[in-house]
């Protein structure tokens, strides 16, 4: 009798919970909260690239969603204020390109072929690699987009008939992949100017490899600007093609 | 983004400090706008599960190839190119 009034009172508490969370005034707190949280982590950790506060943001409210059973659909009911902002974000990387256009002098070519190059490898690996491993078509469409920054990769997901939230998922975790492996990897290959670095790290790593590029050199970052615009571009053109005419 | 880079490509010196100082604020915090979509994996959470291996072959393996064909394209171009309008000059830069 007790334990059954305790559990009854426990129901209706729980309801309260719910429409708290459904408000988009803790959607957004949330989300504002975790990204906090995730910065101060990695100034804790002396900018270390793993320590990513994009990545720690996603886990803790991923975390918190599945803990209180709140769908993803209530929380980005909430959320979709600041997703709205990641438009208007990607145009503002054109500021930047303009600051250091005198840069691009004498390479044009270079860098419209390297990203168009990077592009395409993306593109086609990432097809290929869902396919061979024996990934459903669905997933390997969505992976095509994946190079472009987040909102281009889920309009192209959408118009192949991708699964967009899954595109925008693979877009970030690209970038958080490329802004963790760039330094490494090209190192291994033994290019040690800003400017392949930082169209490199734009081009298969979009805005969150931009903002590796951002903060380990100012021509990396302004190179990495420029091939996010380019590279969007180029995806939003080339994958629809590609999946058109890519054998079923 | 490519319309207001056209725009302002004719007229460099013209970006307004408003608009400069909007923008720095935005790309300053430009992780932050990605976390709501990146939530997006708890959505998707049973299909990554049931096909985690090709997904995670692929992203790796995609990111990496892009990043290396990338780097070395332009590395490689950039030499070239050098080389056939100065020869002297790129062999005395590296």
């Amino acid at each position: 009798m007790h334990l059954a009034q305790q559990s009854m009172a426990g129901d209706s508490s729980w309801a309260v919970w719910q429409q708290i969370i459904a408000t988009p005034i803790f959607s957004i707190g949330l989300t504002l909260g975790s990204y906090e949280f995730g910065r101060r982590l990695q100034r804790l950790c002396r900018g270390n690239p793993i320590v990513n506060p994009v990545l720690i943001a996603i886990l803790l409210i991923g975390g918190f969603l599945h803990l209180t059973g709140t769908s993803y659909e209530v929380y980005f009911g909430g959320a979709q204020f600041i997703h709205f902002m990641l438009g208007p974000a990607t145009v503002a990387l054109a500021i930047p390109i303009i600051h250091n256009l005198e840069r691009l002098r004498g390479m044009r070519v270079a860098v419209l072929v390297g990203i168009m190059i990077g592009s395409l490898v993306s593109a086609v690996s990432g097809i290929e690699l869902v396919e061979l491993f024996g990934g459903s078509r669905a997933v390997a469409v969505s992976m095509a987009p994946k190079a472009a920054t987040t909102p281009i990769a889920i309009g192209v997901s959408q118009s192949v008939g991708g699964i967009p939230s899954l595109s925008a998922v693979l877009a970030i975790a690209s970038g958080i992949l490329a802004a963790v492996s760039l330094e490494f990897l090209l190192d291994l290959v033994k290019v040690k100017d800003w400017r392949p670095l930082g169209l490199a790290a734009g081009t298969a790593g979009s805005g969150i490899g931009a903002a590796r590029a951002i903060s380990l050199h100012e021509t990396a970052g302004a190179f990495a600007g420029l091939a996010v615009a380019l590279n969007g571009l180029t995806t939003a053109l080339l994958v629809p093609i590609l999946v058109h005419f890519w054998p079923k | 983004m490519v319309l207001l880079t056209l725009i302002l490509i004719r007229r460099p010196s013209a970006i307004p400090e408003s608009l400069a100082a909007s923008a720095r604020i935005l790309l300053q915090n430009l992780g932050l706008f990605f976390v709501p979509a990146g939530v997006g994996v708890v959505a998707n959470i049973g299909l990554i599960r049931q096909q985690w291996m090709p997904i995670c072959v692929a992203l790796i393996g995609s990111t990496c190839l892009s990043l290396l064909a990338t780097a070395c394209t332009v590395n490689f171009m950039r030499s070239r190119l050098q080389r056939r309008a100065n020869p002297q000059e790129a062999s005395a830069e590296k």
